[in-house]
């Protein structure tokens, strides 16, 4: 029985949340994700650097220092990714079934 | 992190997003506009009653000269909330953005031109009565459905006050005003507001 394989970056339930929401929203801001996720600022901010370096999302700042405002989108490169992630995902359940 | 648990942090996020995405952000916008308009439309047309002089229709230029500033400042203090665009809501904030160009370039064009009686009053009620009514599907927020809808059937009736009775028509803003911004907007805020 061949399992695909998972994404190690998707397969973090962090980065998963995240991941996930922006793929159902036009986009969400760092106080939103914080929110939704339940996650620290510092972690939060970490893997959505880690998300952005792969290329699966994209974010874009405006003001500086505590006036500053992180919008995030999802790329379609990440639509692809968590799209390809979920089939994975599934795969497993059908072979157990 | 196992497979079964990754299933479960999409299908709980998915609907956790889902829910959040009812919220209507920036609520407080159709007070504000709302009010503007209603006040300054007010304004014109007891003027327009007292004076007839063609300055009074153009005193709609005061809404965005005071709304902007206003609007701006709030954004800009505003950014502590969160803020979340769904792909429905970003559709519903372009038809704004569409919506105020329209009114904008329209009431200059109207004015200049001097046709005031004709299709511009009712048009903006029209407009602005679609806007409430897409913005209230997208949250799914029922008062402001209904608002939209009322505002956009005033400013059908609109259309046909011509002739002398075209004044009235700066009135049917108002009461557009009224039902499609003013009463959701509050009653949005004061839902969100949990009071």
């Amino acid at each position: 029985m061949e399992f695909k394989d998972l994404d190690p970056i998707l397969h973090n339930e962090l980065r998963l949340k995240i991941m996930v929401a922006l793929d159902s929203l036009e986009d969400a801001d760092f106080v939103y994700l914080k929110g939704l996720t339940k996650a620290t600022a510092g972690n939060l901010s970490v893997q959505l650097s880690k998300l952005e370096e792969t290329g699966y999302i994209r974010t874009s700042r405006s003001g500086e220092g505590r006036g500053s405002h992180t919008v995030c989108h999802i790329t379609p490169a990440g639509t692809r990714a968590l799209q390809e992630y979920q089939r994975a995902l599934l795969s497993y359940f059908v072979h157990l079934s | 992190m196992e497979q079964f648990d990754a299933l479960e942090v999409i299908a709980r996020t998915r609907g956790k997003v889902d829910m959040d995405s009812n919220v209507l952000t920036g609520g407080w916008l159709f007070p504000l506009w709302g009010w503007l308009t209603a006040i300054f439309y007010s304004l014109a047309f007891i003027l327009w009653q007292l004076y007839h002089q063609e300055w009074c229709l153009w005193l709609w230029v005061g809404i965005p000269v005071v709304g902007f500033p206003i609007m701006m400042s709030i954004l800009r203090k505003d950014h502590e909330r969160t803020h979340i665009r769904t792909h429905r809501s970003k559709l519903a904030l372009d038809y704004w953005i569409f919506a105020a160009c329209a009114i904008g370039i329209g009431g200059f064009l109207f004015g200049f031109a001097g046709i005031y009686e004709m299709a511009e009053n009712p048009l903006i009620c029209v407009l602005v009565g679609i806007g409430a009514f897409l913005t209230g599907e997208v949250t799914r927020f029922r008062p402001m459905i209904a608002g939209g809808l009322i505002g956009a059937s005033i400013g059908l009736g609109a259309f046909l006050l011509q002739g002398d009775l075209w004044v009235w028509q700066e009135l049917c803003i108002v009461a557009t005003a009224v039902s499609a911004l003013i009463i959701p907007g509050h009653l949005f805020e004061k839902q969100s507001n949990g009071v």
